[in-house]
């Protein structure tokens, strides 16, 4: 399928796909355990330990109101790790790249594979989260399993903004400066562990145009089972929104770098 | 098959290709000669679309690579300088991952790959991880995964630099029997003893122009003799003066050759005149490159 420059076929992406998927599945617990233990950390940590100190947010145990951000937040970081640290690694160490678009694969089916891989991984991670989160009785709706396609929605706008940071990337000395400056603000300042009513008018400003303010606050609202579709409507345009401009970006930017 | 014409391609100030035209045949092994440098992993890239050429036309089987990539590399089996295997995989499923971005079956992949595993006499270690593997080993490997989707052009960038003159032999005795199934064969090499071997057909490269095309007895027979002496001395210019009698000498480096014919034998000149050591041996496609460019093919 032919896009303005660029070429896509399904039948590519799925095969680029599949690849990450069998090479995940090589290391399927080094990679879960971690992602896993993470979030849990955080709940135990700042939502029954900080939340001690807290009487309520916004009506309800802080535990219960970091519990939906913290499912949210694997749907940051996994797509984010993934399309820096594993598609450069593929990139310039591995090679990969230069070993598939040598077969029918197009450089674009290879991007799109990768940002794809990227939000599964995040699901993936999500439901293993979800499910402690749920465990401890923070799960009050049944709508919170409608937190997964966010996940995979968001994750895939992630991934599409990560990539076209690493397309810059000749190596991996610009990786510490991405999650610092970008992904941890991102995670901190997005509605996570504090409601974004308590920044300061301009903060509050600038959280609402952040990707990631868009995957806590449907994630929220799903979990607690209090939704207004229209907000989650906005939130999911907004998503699109990003992906509509970082996705052809990161593919442009790659095919640039890799076809001379 | 392959058909090239006035490809021309620069990185920046650098002219890597420059007006380049060839016709590869079907069913043969064509081969590019030259130091590194010269261009020929640029016109391999091209082949494979991973570099698109400034100017100039390039068609496999009548289809322009550049307009039409994905069919053209449909038909290709590429064997990159770099052996980008997936370290995490094992040998078996480095062929059928890759079996499957030619949308190959699951089951037509495995067997193709255990039939490729045998033909590169990799059986034993279809469950070994790539990390496990020794050079010759991945090398052979990449071989194989060039001819899952059953090419009908093998392109193969520089397919033995690396390897230990056994890995060598072993590359080479796969390379013919390919070419006994008649795929054509498109390689690149620096090392005189390969393309000579190998090949067909050889272009002659330096600094991204082709500067003589032909079979290697072609090549060697255009030479103005059919043997070479040289001579290494301490003092070059001594020896070439002293070896006016063998007709008009060249000086490289510490050596000088002569280009001569069968009953020019007399040596014992060269040495009174103070060489270190003097032979007089067949000409062969080393020679070509070095009256054709000025330099040996090891100098960059």
């Amino acid at each position: 399928m032919t896009l303005g420059p660029f070429d896509f076929s399904g039948q590519g992406i799925w095969a680029v796909f599949l690849r990450h998927r069998d090479v995940y599945l090589k290391s399927i617990w080094s990679s879960i355990i971690p992602s896993f233990f993470e979030p849990v950390f955080y709940l135990l940590a700042m939502g029954y330990g900080l939340g001690a100190l807290i009487s309520d947010v916004e009506g309800m145990s802080y535990a219960q109101f970091i519990a939906p951000s913290i499912i949210a937040m694997v749907g940051l970081t996994s797509p984010g790790f993934e399309c820096l640290v594993g598609t450069l690694a593929r990139l310039v160490v591995q090679r990969t790249f230069e070993a598939i678009i040598a077969t029918p694969v197009s450089i674009e089916d290879v991007i799109s594979g990768e940002v794809l891989y990227g939000a599964a991984k995040g699901v993936v991670h999500a439901i293993s989260v979800g499910i402690v989160v749920a465990a401890f009785g923070l799960m009050p709706s049944w709508w919170g399993l409608a937190i997964l396609p966010i996940v995979l929605v968001g994750g895939i706008m992630i991934g599409s903004i990560t990539i076209v940071y690493t397309s810059f990337m000749p190596n991996f000395s610009g990786v510490d400066y991405f999650f610092t400056l970008v992904l941890t603000p991102l995670f901190l300042f997005s509605d996570t562990f504090f409601p974004v009513s308590e920044l300061p008018e301009w903060g509050q400003v600038i959280a609402e145009f952040t990707p990631y303010f868009h995957m806590v606050r449907p994630s929220r609202m799903l979990a607690l089972g209090v939704i207004d579709w229209g907000v989650i409507a906005w939130d999911m345009a907004c998503i699109a929104g990003y992906f509509l401009v970082f996705f052809p970006l990161a593919v442009w930017l790659m095919k640039r770098r890799l076809i001379k | 098959m392959v058909k090239a014409r006035r490809l021309c391609k620069a990185f920046g100030d650098l002219t890597a290709v420059d007006g380049i035209d060839f016709h590869i045949q079907p069913g043969e092994i064509f081969g590019f000669l030259g130091p590194n440098g010269a261009g020929k992993t640029t016109i391999m890239k091209m082949i494979y679309a991973m570099v698109t050429p400034d100017s100039g036309t390039l068609e496999i089987n009548g289809i322009d690579v550049v307009k039409s990539p994905r069919q053209v590399k449909r038909q290709l089996g590429v064997v990159p300088q770099e052996n980008n295997l997936d370290p995490e995989l094992s040998v078996l499923e480095n062929l059928t991952v890759y079996a499957r971005y030619y949308g190959i079956s699951k089951q037509a992949a495995l067997t193709r790959a255990n039939e490729l595993l045998e033909f590169m006499q990799l059986t034993e270690k279809r469950d070994t991880i790539i990390w496990d593997l020794s050079g010759g080993m991945r090398r052979r490997l990449v071989l194989a995964r060039g001819l899952i989707n059953n090419p009908e052009v093998l392109i193969l960038d520089e397919p033995t630099t690396g390897l230990d003159p056994q890995a060598r032999q072993m590359v080479w005795q796969r390379v013919r029997s390919l070419k006994r199934e008649g795929i054509t064969i498109i390689l690149t090499t620096h090392y005189m003893e390969e393309a000579a071997k190998l090949c067909d057909r050889i272009s002659v490269m330096d600094h991204g122009k082709i500067l003589e095309t032909g079979t290697p007895s072609q090549l060697i027979k255009a030479l103005p003799g059919t043997e070479v002496v040289e001579a290494h001395a301490d003092d070059p210019k001594a020896i070439l003066a002293a070896g006016t009698y063998l007709g008009e000498g060249e000086v490289h480096g510490d050596a000088v050759f002569w280009f001569v014919d069968h009953d020019h034998v007399d040596l014992d000149p060269l040495m009174t005149a103070g060489a270190l050591q003097v032979a007089r041996r067949p000409a062969n496609l080393e020679d070509v490159f070095l009256k054709l460019t000025g330099r040996e093919l090891g100098d960059e």
